[in-house]
């Protein structure tokens, strides 16, 4: 599904990503952890395409094609979707409205007409009812308004409509009390289906209490120190970063 | 570089052109409309020159025009009353300055009309307005005085029953000069929503509108204003708002095209307790230029106003907001605030603004703020990391901009035309 290859980024000149490898195939989930600055936030934004990151060395293959060349655009039409760690508030957009777009570009991608609106409204309220949303995330505009917890549902509702084959959710679990770091986990194993590989970039344990992960990465100072199983993201809960970084 | 042109010779042109109005008293309006075209083309929609035109002297020439505003013209004062069902109901066509059309009024809305207005229209607002002094002070009223051709006033009497909205459709369909004038007197009590459509048919004409308006005790006059123009005409609004006690005032404005708008405005809060809206959003494209030049004026305690300018701006375009508060002594309690946000879309279009509070008073709270910007890079990435491809996502970033004045207007009908109008 996703292959990475000695990728290098730099983002205002100083290099963040230093020689990542990665491969991940169809189904898998990987957890990836790391201290503050390793350079997680960036992986996620270099595989989407943030302009502001400008790969130095390297390949991220996806379904066999080299993307780095492609527009973010493009590469969520390909089926790869972002979950921000902060998402961006845009007023006068309708929630719905945008979904509804976001829907029929991929449509229109993959040669099929657009949903007809009676579809869409079934859909959405289907995908309401799995992540446990209220009919609050319809009607107002893109993500204003809403608190830490519900825009972190809103990037899980969105992925439950798109449907992406990877999605690689950026620090999803942050800014979430417990209660909410509940709903929103519950909530990704619910849209995520066998088919789908996940990323989730992490710095705790415990969204990896309710999806559990086939693989747990260590990222510190742009490479991966250390892989292994979910036993991993244990001992680094009760060691810390220290044992593997010094 | 701005190429700074001489007032005097600017101030010559016109006056040439008036003397040139003058002297054939409108038995041939077409040419002479044609040759204050030609004068103004020339001498002032030079695209070097939108600083000269941005503090171009108006009332300079004006207060000049005053010695030409002696002569003798017929002044009528007609009641109208003619149908057309051609036209919306409860709406007034008005074509190239002229009345053209007006269509079943309600029963609580006068209008009257002047035509071939000299000086005597003066003392036609003057009659209505009673504010004698400050007319004479106002050098739009000359400039009316000498050269316009159409003088409406809408009276509009408070009603148990909503007042439906009036349509006021503003037509420029020929080249030249037009000068509508437009006064609403709403009486004590009395409310109403005014949708203006002001476009044009051709290219090179020059629309100088005035809105005059007073708002009785009570009263309430909401004004939605579109101006979509695809030719390279020139529009001066000059409009002129009273506001009195507990009254409110709320103006919404949309501008898109033309070639050169500007839009003088000034608000007085005479008396407690009233309110004043003024949202306005511009779209401005290729070298147009857009100004507005806006003072507030709260003479009265217990008054709010707001104001709220969006500016969008493409290509080698131009657009300055100067606006002014004054706070005179005495208006304790007042609440005021203005922003203004441009939003580039080009390296080569240029804002300027200029805000200007005046504060005689002590108790107030008054704010102000400026934001220049481009379509921030993190909401395209976001909308475009959904699938969204770039334009579409442009598109839905520009509307955002633009909601909350859009979102301001009263006519649901208008929203949708902007939003519409705003596809890039």
């Amino acid at each position: 599904m996703l292959v990475i290859k000695d990728l290098h980024a730099n983002v205002d000149g100083v290099e963040v990503l230093k020689g990542i490898n990665l491969n991940i195939k169809k189904g898998e989930v990987h957890a990836i952890m790391g201290p503050n600055g390793s350079g997680k936030s960036t992986l996620s934004k270099v595989v989407s395409g943030h302009p502001d990151y400008e790969v130095t060395q390297g390949s991220v293959v996806y379904k066999d094609e080299d993307i780095l060349s492609f527009d973010p655009s493009d590469r969520a039409l390909k089926g790869i979707f972002m979950g921000f760690q902060y998402p961006v508030e845009i007023p006068g957009v309708n929630n719905e409205e945008f979904l509804k777009m976001a829907l029929n570009a991929k449509r229109l991608y993959q040669g099929k007409d657009e949903i007809s609106p009676e579809d869409f409204n079934k859909l959405l309220e289907e995908k309401l009812d799995l992540i446990k949303a209220g009919g609050k995330f319809k009607n107002r505009y893109l993500n204003v308004g809403l608190s830490g917890g519900e825009k972190k549902k809103n990037e899980i509702l969105q992925l439950a409509i798109l449907e992406p084959d990877l999605a690689i959710l950026d620090e999803t679990d942050s800014g979430l009390d417990i209660d909410a770091l509940k709903v929103v986990a519950n909530g990704i194993k619910e849209v995520i289906s066998k088919d789908q590989s996940l990323i989730l970039i992490t710095h705790y344990q415990r969204l990896l209490d309710y999806i559990q992960p086939d693989y747990v990465h260590v990222l510190s100072d742009g490479k991966i120190i250390k892989s292994g199983d979910k036993t991993l993201a244990m001992k680094l809960e009760e060691q810390g970063y220290d044992w593997l970084v010094n | 570089m701005v190429e700074m042109v001489n007032e005097n010779e600017l101030v010559d042109l016109f006056l040439n052109e008036h003397k040139a109005l003058s002297d054939s008293i409108l038995n041939d309006y077409k040419s002479i409309t044609e040759f204050a075209w030609e004068q103004f083309s020339k001498s002032s929609l030079d695209l070097n020159r939108a600083e000269s035109w941005r503090y171009f002297p108006f009332s300079k020439l004006l207060n000049s025009l005053k010695d030409y505003a002696n002569y003798e013209a017929p002044t009528k004062i007609v009641e109208v009353g003619e149908e057309d069902s051609e036209v919306a109901n409860n709406s007034i066509k008005i074509v190239s300055g002229c009345l053209d059309k007006i269509n079943q009024l309600n029963d609580n809305i006068e209008v009257t009309q002047t035509r071939y207005a000299d000086k005597n229209l003066v003392n036609f607002f003057d009659h209505f307005f009673k504010h004698e002094q400050e007319s004479a002070k106002n050098p739009l009223v000359f400039l009316n005085g000498s050269l316009s051709t159409s003088a409406i006033l809408i009276n509009v009497k408070p009603s148990e029953e909503k007042i439906p909205t009036l349509k006021i459709n503003l037509l420029s369909n020929e080249p030249g000069v037009s000068w509508p004038m437009i006064g609403f007197n709403i009486l004590e009590k009395a409310s109403l929503n005014v949708e203006i459509h002001v476009n044009s048919e051709d290219d090179k004409s020059l629309l100088i509108g005035n809105f005059f308006a007073k708002i009785k005790t009570q009263g309430e006059l909401n004004i939605d204003i579109i101006q979509c123009d695809n030719h390279s005409n020139g529009i001066i609004f000059q409009n002129r708002f009273v506001v009195e006690n507990a009254a409110h005032l709320k103006l919404n404005g949309f501008c898109r095209g033309g070639q050169f708008n500007r839009f003088d405005t000034e608000i007085l809060m005479t008396n407690e307790n009233s309110n004043v809206d003024v949202n306005f959003l511009s779209l401005t494209k290729g070298n147009s230029q857009q100004h507005h030049f806006i003072n507030m004026s709260h003479d009265a305690p217990n008054c709010n106003s707001s104001q709220l300018f969006r500016n969008l701006l493409f290509d080698k375009s131009n657009v300055s907001v100067d606006g002014t508060v004054l706070v005179q002594k005495g208006a304790s309690q007042t609440f005021s605030e203005q922003l203004i946000n441009n939003l580039f879309f080009s390296e080569e279009a240029k804002a300027s603004t200029k805000p200007n509070l005046q504060i005689l008073n002590d108790d107030v709270k008054c704010n102000h703020g400026v934001t220049f910007g481009q379509l921030e890079e993190e909401s395209l990435f976001y909308l475009k990391s959904r699938g969204l491809p770039e334009e579409l996502a442009i598109d839905l970033l520009t509307k955002s901009f633009a909601s909350e004045v859009i979102e301001k207007f009263h006519s649901e009908e208008m929203k949708t035309e902007i939003k519409k109008l705003l596809e890039l």
